[in-house]
Parts: C-alpha cells; sequence; structure tokens
C-alpha cells in the first residue's frame, strides 16, 4: 500500500518543501534587507535553489506517476491511460490545469534560481534583494495553488485506466513545444516584474534596474513570441479549420501581455537614452505580468467559454486574488513612489524616434485595451442585462486591422527617425529609397494577381517597412562589419523583418483563401485552382488507443492522406488534415464526415488554397533569430555611466554642500545620434 | 542628378506611383463575391450554436454544418442580403449567434470604448507634446532634491541603502 | 551630415555586470509641485475595481458534464420528427408524461457503453403505468447502422431521425441526454454517460405534477 502511495507522498512533500523555502525566502530576504545583514541575505538567497529543486522534483514525480501508469493519483486517471503512447503520455503532464501548474513553478523556480545564480555577487544590494523576496512571493502563490485549489498528487479511488489527454492535444508533436516554450514567455515576465516593484520599493528608479532585466525581458519576449507562433500552427495543424488564430479568450490571454511586453520593449528605449517615461515603463511591466495572472484566472475559471477550455476548477478566486494583490499593491507603490519618478527631460518634437515611440505604446495600448475589452464583454453585459451575447473573431478583426496597418506604418518611419528632432530634409532622404520600396511592394502584388485596397496597402506599408529595416542593416554593417547585425537597434530590425513576414503570411491568408467541399468517388479526379485530386483510395488504421480512415488523395500526383480519427476512451472524433506546405500556398485537405466505409465510397473532401501561410513560420524563426541578435551587446561595451543614458546622474554634484542644480531643462546631446 | 531624384519631383513621382497602384487594385476588387467566398464570409459572422467560441465556419460540429449549409442555400437562392441571412439565422436560435454585438443598446459600447479609448490617447499625447514645448521653469532644488541627494551621499556606493532612507 | 549618423543608436552603455548606477535615486525634480501620479493610479484603480467586482461577480461555467444549456427550465423545443420505424412523434402529445430524450450515434464508444443501461431503464419502465417516454435522436449517423445497432443491442424504443432536432436542442457531443418533465419543461441536461438507476431516480422526480418550479433537477452524483 505504501507503493501506491508513494507518488502522492513525495511529490506532496516537494510542494510542501518549495512552498517553505519560498516563504522563508521571503522572509529571510525582507528582514535581510531592512537590517543590512548580509549573513540573511545570503541564506535567503539560497532558498532559490530549494524552489527550483523542489519544483523539480513534483514535476518528476508526476512524470514518473504517469509513465508508471499510478492510477492513484486523480491527475492522472484523468489526463492518462493504459494506451496513450509514450510521447503523448510524457506530454499529458501539461495538457491540464494542475499539471500546467507544476510546468508553470518548475519554469518559475528556474527563473528565480537564475536571477539569484545571475546576481550572486549582489546578492546585497537592496534591489536584488526585493526583487528575489518578489520572485518568492510568486513561486509561494504557485505552490498554494498547487496545495490547496489545484492539487495534482490528490488521491482517488481504485481506477485501473483512465481516458488520456484531450484527443486534440495527442495529435500532434507541436503539443511537445507548444506549451513550455509559452510558459518560458509568460513565466519570464516575472523577472521583469520583480525588478520593477524592486525598483520603486528602494525608490531607486535610476536607469540601473533597466538594464539588469533588459536581456531577460527580451529572453521572456522572444519565447513568448515562438510560443505564441507555435499556438497558431497547432491550431493549423491539428482543428482542421485552417486557421491559425481564433481569437479565442485563451489565444487572447497569451497576446495581451506580448502587446504590452513589446511596448515596454521600445519605450524602455526612451527611458535608457533620454531618462523619461519612467512611471510609464514600470506600468507595462506591472501590466505585462499581470496580464498573465488574468489570462490564467479568464482561461481556467471557467468563466469565459473557449474551445481551449480544457480543464476547469476552483482555482479562480485565488488567480483572481493574487491578480487584484498585484494590481493594487502595484499601482500603490506607483502613486506612492510617482511623482519621485518623474523625469526633468521634455520631448522637442512629436516627429522623433522617441515621439515614434510613444506613438507605437499608444497603438499596442489601444490594441491591447480593444482585445482585454472583447474579451470580458460578454461577461459585462451578462453582468448587466442578463443575457448571452458572442464577441468573436469579426470584431476583432475588423479592429485590428487598422490597428495593424498602423503599426507597419511606424515600422516603416520610425527607423528613419532621428532621436529628439527631425527634420524633414533628413527624413526625406532617409524614407525615400524604403519608401520606393514598398511601391515596388505593391507593384509586385498586383502583377502576381493580388487585390482590394487593403491587402495592397498593408503590402505595401510591409515592403516600405522592410527596406527601412533593410536600409538601417546595410548602413549598419557596412559601417561594423558584422558587428552590424548584433545589437538592439540592428538586432530589432532583424526581428522587425520577421513580424513583416508574418503580417504579410496573415494578410494573404486571410485575404485570398480559398476552399471548396467536393464529393469524390473512387478514383475519380477533381480540379480546384490550378491543382488536381485524386481520390486512390483508403487506408483504415486501428491502434490501441484509437482507430480512424485515411483517404489517399494524389494531389498533383503526390500522395496526402488526410484522415479522420476516432479515440476510443472518449468517444471523439478529430480531423487530421494534411497539409502540402509551400512557400506560395498551403494546400489543406480535410476529410469531412461521413466517412467511407470502404474504398468503393466516395469521399468528402475539403481543399483549402492558403497563400503564403508557411510565412508566419519563417517569420516567427526570423524573430526568434532577431531576438537572439538583438540580446548581444551591439557596440564595444563601454564603461561607468554614459550621459546619454542616464542623465539626471550626471547632474548630481560630486559635494552635498552644492546643492543639485535642477536639471537641465534641455538635457545632454545624446551620444552617437547627430542632429 | 541624385539630388533631383530624392528631391521633390521624386517623391512627386512616388505618389503618382501609388495612387495609380492603389487606383488598379481598387477596379480589380470591385468583382463581386463568388458563391462560396460569400457563404464563408458569412459563416464567419455568426457563431456555432454548440460550440464555445467558435464560428461556424470553423467548427466541425454537426450543428454549424448544417447552418453552413443553410447559409448556402440562402446565398444561392440570391433573394436575401448578408445580413439578412444572418438575421434569419440568428432569430431561428434560441441563443445569440452574432459574433459581432448589434449597434444597439449596451452593445454599443464595444464600439463606442475603443473610439474613446483611442481619442484619450491623442488627445493626452497632444496635451504632453503641448506641455513639454513649454519651456520648464527653473525652480531650483526642491527639498526632496535636496534629501535624495544627502542620501545619496551618505550611502555612496548604495550597498548599505536599505531603499529606505530616502523614501518619505 | 551623414546619413548614417542615426543608425548606430547607441546601445545602452550598461552591461548586467557593470556596475550598478541605480543607487542614486532620481529627484522628482518636477516644475510644479502638483502630485499627478496619484490621481492617474486612483483612476486606474477605480477602472481596475470595475473589471475586479465584475469577474469575481461573474457566474462560473459548469464543467462540460453537467454544462447548462439555454434550454435548462423553460418549455422544451416543440417537434414533430419521424421515426425510423415509420410514423412521426410529437412531442407535444405526449405532454403528461416525462420524456427523456437521449442523442446518440452507433459508433461513439461512450453511446455504446451507455446503451445496456438505457435498454434496462426502457424495459422497466414500459412495465410501469405511466412509466417515463425514453426517445433516441440520430446524430449525425445513417439509418442503416442505427438499425443495426437497436438490433443487436436489443433496444425498442422510438428512435428519431431530424437533421434538425440535435441543432434545436444544441447538441454538440453525444451522449446527451435531456429529460422533459410532464409540464413540458427541460429539467435536466448532460453530456456524459447515464446508468439506468440514474434515468429511473430522474423520472420519478420529473414524474411530479406539483413541482411548477422550473428548477432543475440535481444529479444523480455518481
Amino acid at each position: 500500500m505504501l507503493l501506491a502511495t508513494l507518488n502522492a507522498q513525495l511529490g506532496t512533500s516537494a510542494l510542501i518543501i518549495g512552498l517553505t523555502a519560498s516563504i522563508f525566502g521571503v522572509c529571510a530576504q525582507v528582514i535581510g534587507v531592512r537590517r543590512h545583514d548580509p549573513k540573511t541575505i545570503a541564506q535567503g538567497t539560497r532558498f532559490a535553489f530549494f524552489v527550483f529543486g523542489a519544483a523539480v522534483m513534483a514535476f518528476a514525480v508526476m512524470e514518473r506517476a504517469l509513465i508508471t501508469r499510478d492510477f492513484s493519483l486523480s491527475y492522472v486517471q484523468k489526463v492518462g491511460a493504459r494506451t496513450t503512447p509514450a510521447l503523448y503520455n510524457v506530454t499529458a503532464i501539461w495538457t491540464s490545469l494542475e499539471g500546467s501548474i507544476l510546468l508553470w513553478l518548475v519554469i518559475l523556480g528556474g527563473y528565480t534560481a537564475a536571477v539569484a545564480y545571475r546576481f550572486r555577487t549582489r546578492r546585497t544590494d537592496p534591489l536584488v534583494g526585493w526583487a528575489m523576496a518578489v520572485l518568492y512571493i510568486i513561486s509561494a502563490f504557485f505552490f498554494v495553488l498547487t496545495l490547496f485549489p489545484a492539487n495534482p498528487f490528490k488521491l482517488a479511488g481504485s481506477i485501473k485506466d483512465g481516458v488520456g489527454p484531450n484527443p486534440l492535444l495527442q495529435n500532434h508533436i507541436l503539443v511537445l513545444f507548444h506549451p513550455p516554450m509559452l510558459y518560458l514567455g509568460y513565466v519570464g515576465m516575472s523577472v521583469p516584474f520583480a525588478f520593477a516593484i524592486a525598483a520603486l520599493i528602494t525608490g531607486r528608479v535610476g536607469e540601473g534596474w533597466l538594464m539588469e532585466t533588459r536581456r531577460w525581458t527580451l529572453f521572456a519576449w522572444g519565447f513568448l513570441t515562438i510560443g505564441i507562433l507555435l499556438g497558431g500552427w497547432w491550431s493549423y495543424e491539428v482543428l482542421g479549420w485552417g486557421g491559425v488564430w481564433g481569437w479565442d479568450p485563451v489565444e487572447n490571454a497569451s497576446f495581451l501581455p506580448w502587446l504590452t511586453g513589446t511596448a515596454y520593449i521600445h519605450s524602455v528605449m526612451v527611458q535608457e537614452r533620454r531618462g523619461m517615461l519612467r512611471v510609464w515603463n514600470l506600468s507595462l511591466l506591472v501590466a505585462t505580468f499581470s496580464l498573465t495572472i488574468l489570462g490564467t484566472f479568464l482561461t481556467r475559471s471557467g468563466v469565459l467559454a473557449s474551445v481551449h477550455s480544457f480543464s476547469e476548477s476552483g482555482i479562480g478566486p485565488y488567480l483572481l486574488a493574487f491578480f487584484g494583490l498585484v494590481v493594487f499593491a502595484s499601482l500603490a507603490l506607483i502613486a506612492w513612489r510617482g511623482d519621485r519618478l518623474r523625469s526633468p527631460g521634455s520631448m522637442d518634437s512629436p516627429i522623433s524616434r522617441e515621439g515614434a515611440f510613444l506613438a507605437n505604446n499608444v497603438i499596442f495600448g489601444l490594441f491591447a485595451f480593444i482585445i482585454l475589452l472583447g474579451t470580458v464583454y460578454p461577461l459585462l453585459v451578462e453582468a448587466i442585462q442578463n443575457r448571452k451575447i458572442v464577441v468573436g473573431s469579426p470584431y476583432f478583426d475588423q479592429l485590428g486591422k487598422p490597428i495593424g496597418i498602423a503599426l507597419l506604418f511606424m515600422m516603416a518611419i520610425a527607423p528613419a527617425l532621428p532621436w529628439r528632432k527631425a527634420s524633414s530634409e533628413v527624413l526625406s532622404k532617409r524614407l525615400f529609397w524604403p519608401a520606393w520600396g514598398g511601391v515596388v511592394a505593391m507593384a509586385v502584388a498586383l502583377f502576381v494577381g493580388a487585390d482590394g485596397i487593403t491587402p495592397i496597402i498593408a503590402y505595401g506599408l510591409a515592403g516600405f517597412a522592410a527596406a527601412a529595416a533593410i536600409r538601417q542593416l546595410v548602413l549598419a554593417s557596412r559601417r561594423q562589419g558584422i558587428r552590424g547585425f548584433l545589437g538592439r537597434a540592428n538586432g530589432g530590425m532583424i526581428v522587425h523583418l520577421g513580424v513583416i513576414l508574418v503580417a504579410v503570411g496573415l494578410v494573404s491568408s486571410n485575404s485570398y483563401s480559398r476552399q471548396q467541399t467536393f464529393d469524390i468517388k473512387a478514383n475519380s479526379t477533381v480540379t480546384f485552382s490550378g491543382h488536381t485530386f485524386t481520390y486512390t483510395g483508403i487506408e483504415k488504421f486501428d491502434q490501441a488507443q484509437r482507430f480512424g480512415t485515411k483517404a489517399l488523395i494524389s494531389v498533383d500526383g503526390h500522395i496526402y492522406a488526410p484522415a479522420t480519427t476516432t479515440y476510443k476512451s472518449v468517444g471523439q472524433t478529430v480531423p487530421t488534415p494534411s497539409v502540402k506546405t509551400g512557400l506560395t500556398e498551403d494546400i489543406y485537405l480535410v476529410l469531412e464526415d461521413p466517412k467511407p466505409a470502404s474504398a468503393a465510397d466516395p469521399i468528402r473532401l475539403t481543399v483549402a488554397i492558403k497563400p503564403m501561410i508557411a510565412w508566419l513560420w519563417i517569420g516567427g524563426l526570423t524573430m526568434a533569430f532577431g531576438t537572439v541578435l538583438a540580446a548581444f551587446p551591439g557596440k564595444r561595451r563601454r564603461r561607468g555611466t554614459e550621459p546619454a543614458s542616464a542623465p539626471i546622474v550626471e547632474r548630481i554634484p560630486a559635494s552635498p554642500a552644492e546643492p543639485a542644480k535642477p536639471a537641465n531643462p534641455v538635457p545632454l546631446e545624446p551620444v552617437g545620434a547627430d542632429v | 542628378m541624385k539630388k533631383i531624384l530624392t528631391g521633390w519631383p521624386g517623391w512627386l513621382l512616388l505618389f503618382a506611383a501609388v495612387a495609380s497602384l492603389l487606383i488598379i487594385s481598387y477596379q480589380r476588387s470591385s468583382k463581386p463575391l463568388t458563391a462560396d467566398q460569400r457563404t464563408q464570409s458569412i459563416a464567419e459572422r455568426i457563431a456555432c450554436p454548440v460550440c464555445d467560441g467558435e464560428s461556424v465556419a470553423e467548427s466541425r460540429a454537426p450543428a454549424a454544418r448544417d447552418i453552413r449549409a443553410d447559409i448556402a442555400k440562402y446565398v444561392n437562392d440570391g433573394q436575401l442580403s448578408d445580413e439578412q441571412i444572418i438575421t434569419k439565422i440568428d432569430d431561428a436560435s434560441v441563443q445569440d449567434l452574432r459574433l459581432t454585438p448589434n449597434g444597439s443598446g449596451i452593445d454599443l459600447l464595444v464600439w463606442f470604448l475603443p473610439a474613446v479609448a483611442f481619442a484619450g490617447a491623442v488627445a493626452g499625447l497632444t496635451m504632453a507634446f503641448l506641455k513639454w514645448r513649454r519651456p520648464i521653469p527653473d525652480h531650483g532644488p526642491t527639498d526632496d532634491d535636496r534629501e535624495v541627494v544627502a542620501a545619496a551621499m551618505r550611502n555612496g556606493d548604495g550597498e548599505t541603502n536599505d531603499g529606505f532612507s530616502d523614501g518619505r | 551630415m551623414s546619413d548614417l549618423d542615426d543608425h548606430f543608436d547607441v546601445e545602452s552603455p550598461h552591461d548586467l555586470d557593470l556596475d550598478l548606477d541605480g543607487a542614486y535615486s532620481s529627484s522628482g525634480n518636477t516644475p510644479s509641485k502638483r502630485r499627478l501620479a496619484p490621481f492617474v493610479a486612483l483612476a486606474i484603480a477605480v477602472v481596475m475595481i470595475g473589471l475586479f467586482v465584475l469577474l469575481a461577480g461573474s457566474k462560473t461555467r459548469q464543467n462540460a458534464e453537467t454544462s447548462l444549456t439555454p434550454l435548462l427550465g423553460k418549455p422544451a423545443p416543440q417537434f414533430q420528427s419521424p421515426m425510423l420505424a415509420g410514423g412521426t412523434f410529437d412531442l407535444a402529445a405526449q405532454r403528461g408524461n416525462v420524456v427523456i430524450l437521449n442523442f446518440f450515434t452507433s459508433n461513439c464508444v461512450p453511446c455504446i457503453a451507455e446503451q445496456p443501461e438505457l435498454v434496462k431503464f426502457a424495459n422497466a419502465e414500459t412495465v410501469k403505468v405511466g412509466g417515463a417516454k425514453l426517445v433516441s435522436v440520430m446524430f449525425d449517423d445513417s439509418p442503416d447502422a442505427v438499425t443495426k445497432f437497436f438490433t443487436s443491442t436489443g433496444g425498442a424504443w422510438p428512435v428519431l431521425n431530424d437533421k434538425g432536432l440535435p441543432s434545436n436542442y444544441g447538441v454538440a457531443q453525444v451522449p446527451e441526454t435531456f429529460v422533459i418533465d410532464v409540464n413540458g419543461i427541460v429539467k435536466y441536461h448532460t453530456i456524459s454517460q447515464m446508468t439506468a438507476a440514474c434515468l429511473s431516480s430522474m423520472a420519478v422526480s420529473a414524474q411530479d405534477l406539483n413541482s411548477l418550479q422550473f428548477d432543475p433537477l440535481p444529479g444523480c452524483g455518481q
């Protein structure tokens, strides 16, 4: 009997160790920092490794329970089955709520330990101390979740088999990559948030903490980007409707922190360069982190209907309370420190790099607002009028289109804008050739048969923006050689190119997809959009966990096999589309019901031609690559404080006898930008 | 030569090119939709009655398939407008199947609030720039400043700064 | 001035391991002494409190198995549908009887598992006076397969072949069961396998002529 409950006991103890370590960590950090006691702080930092170790152990125990099919655990009964293939049995851990919180904990523990290790020589710095304390509070909260409302190690009755993961989650290899990537991004936003809070508490809102977290933010942002795109890819390959994005609450929940995070990555440059926008940047970080919590609440508490709500539980009130705590504590801190955060600088002209970043922030902020509004709007109407309404993709598409166009426009002109002020002469010179790039893109699009005003404008702006990015890369590499691709400004341009590829892919696939459903008799051929589809036969398969039928379709001579698959334990039938991927268009085949009983029966086949879908994945890869480049230091490392990034510091006189002069209303000349 | 090209004549040429390309694309886009495209575009605007958050176009549920077939029938009849078809299907169901809220009553807010937010943001930015445009009067150091500097000097290296010495 | 100038944006000179400059607290050297931040924070706080209240007050949707249908507690949508064996079935004619509406397909695994329980229940009810009427509705299936399925499992109750019925009742997944009481009100709905025992207890509760409230029945707590 002991053996049967071993996993439960091991797992629960790991969680209790983790919670204890987190609580001790908070106490040690706070006491140590307040009393200037390096010993206590050193102790406090060490707890990070306990937190990480405990989370890893809990995760490993759960994996062990899944692999050994230990059905004494209710979670294994929920997501495990004797017939699930090994790979999907391993990924089953994050297919439901309790296990995904374990994944969250492992990643959060990893980040906490990484921060503790990275800043080990500076742990007595109050900024680092408070940041660690915040991270411990967050992990304590998640340990509480796993111990109470979402305990994965609960014991259950004597069932000897389960139903396995949701069929949609054991149908494609992407379930192995998408959740960890997304969580690396989602959870990674805790680190800059922790430093932001620490900066507010210590009052050290100089640019120091930004430097500390710059790469952490980029890292998290990069993974969030990849995670979101992999989610789109999964939906494209698995769901069978041929789309990558459906504006579902779960998708919106991952997109919201991405939007505010992207806004932050841009506007933080204004702060580093000019010392301005401090409150704004802090707020963006707070918003990013609290949106990850809010998103988890919206999708996990069951208040919203979503295709993706694979699991629901009593976790809602906890998440909502934590969201409230985060928001109100941060707001109180900002209100308390806010006026001291105000920077003395001023912007000379809206037509400048910093003006462009501000506009970018407004657009991203507005986009985030619209998505949040649309997502929670049905709740509002239900609360007021007790009437159910749906706010779906047409709403988001309609409002998203002008925003996308505006962002492409900003991306086209911003790289050409100098800091502080742009003369029309400089602008005209810098924008001229990129603008022709846009004209060429429009002409090419029209030449290959595109139509419609909106897509053509989008292509034009995409070409313009791409040319602007390439122009900067060419100029930079001409001067600096290979280093011209490194650093935020230049790596960022490669990220822009990735965004443009994604945008072009989205515009093309949304505007020019065509599809038709055919009833095809055995060995006959249909033609659609210049391709021939011959139905050559069926192939039935019957495996331990599922059975199904594949239809063999010869597409222009190559065999593709869309299938329908029925999962035995839940009796659910899911489509398995077959996709012929190409650079200019994908051919997407879905076998519809009724499925053929024998090769003599006709089949019903939906054929969709999806232009340029592959550009999304290539664009995603480019964005990831650009993020890595952007994380490298761009120019030679320089020591000390540069006036460009820390103008205020420069103004503090050396002796207290001579009081500080007010910061110069016209800040110092930024380095490197001749205006 | 290059100067002339990139000067105003060049830009004029560019705008002319853009304008003519846009005119071409406008003329091309006035083609009517095919029946399939029209069915698809209507299906994208109707919620599948039995699914969680999917449109009729996305869902593979039989109910969604039936509604798609209904839409195709109405489209082929050619009697009703898109909006009429949606109304007809929406009325036939006990649930609200419109994926975009109607422009009436409280539902209007979902369209109105983004516009308000946009206007607010633009107004805020304009005000900020107007404020920045004004020269900042020189008040001399405030008490706060002195306090901060004193604190900074006391704990020169920041190592012992407990984070509250310069707070209120 | 060179065209190149601006393109070499100064990367921030600080690297992670360089000395910290954050030790200096920047002064809030604002030209005016207006304290704006608390007000902005207050405004945001008000919006957030609104959001918070909204979310805290919103009803949690039940899990799929007992998922609420808009029909619960309302009159069941009327229908006159063709039966597989011939003839039509009119729901209105069943007023005064408890009707159990079971949506199924012959190849869905849980439906196959449920069928013996339904057979047991149906056999028990036919013996009773005024027993509940069990009616199955084909969901996306072929008449041949269903006839074969019913012959092999020994089911003898009416099976309806009406393509529109599942959409009218908002059926997404099978097996799905609705319990309609003597007054024609939908009293219970589930998307999961039912047992004969559970159905019997439901039938008894739905029999109660005096229950004029539209309260749904509790589940069987399996």
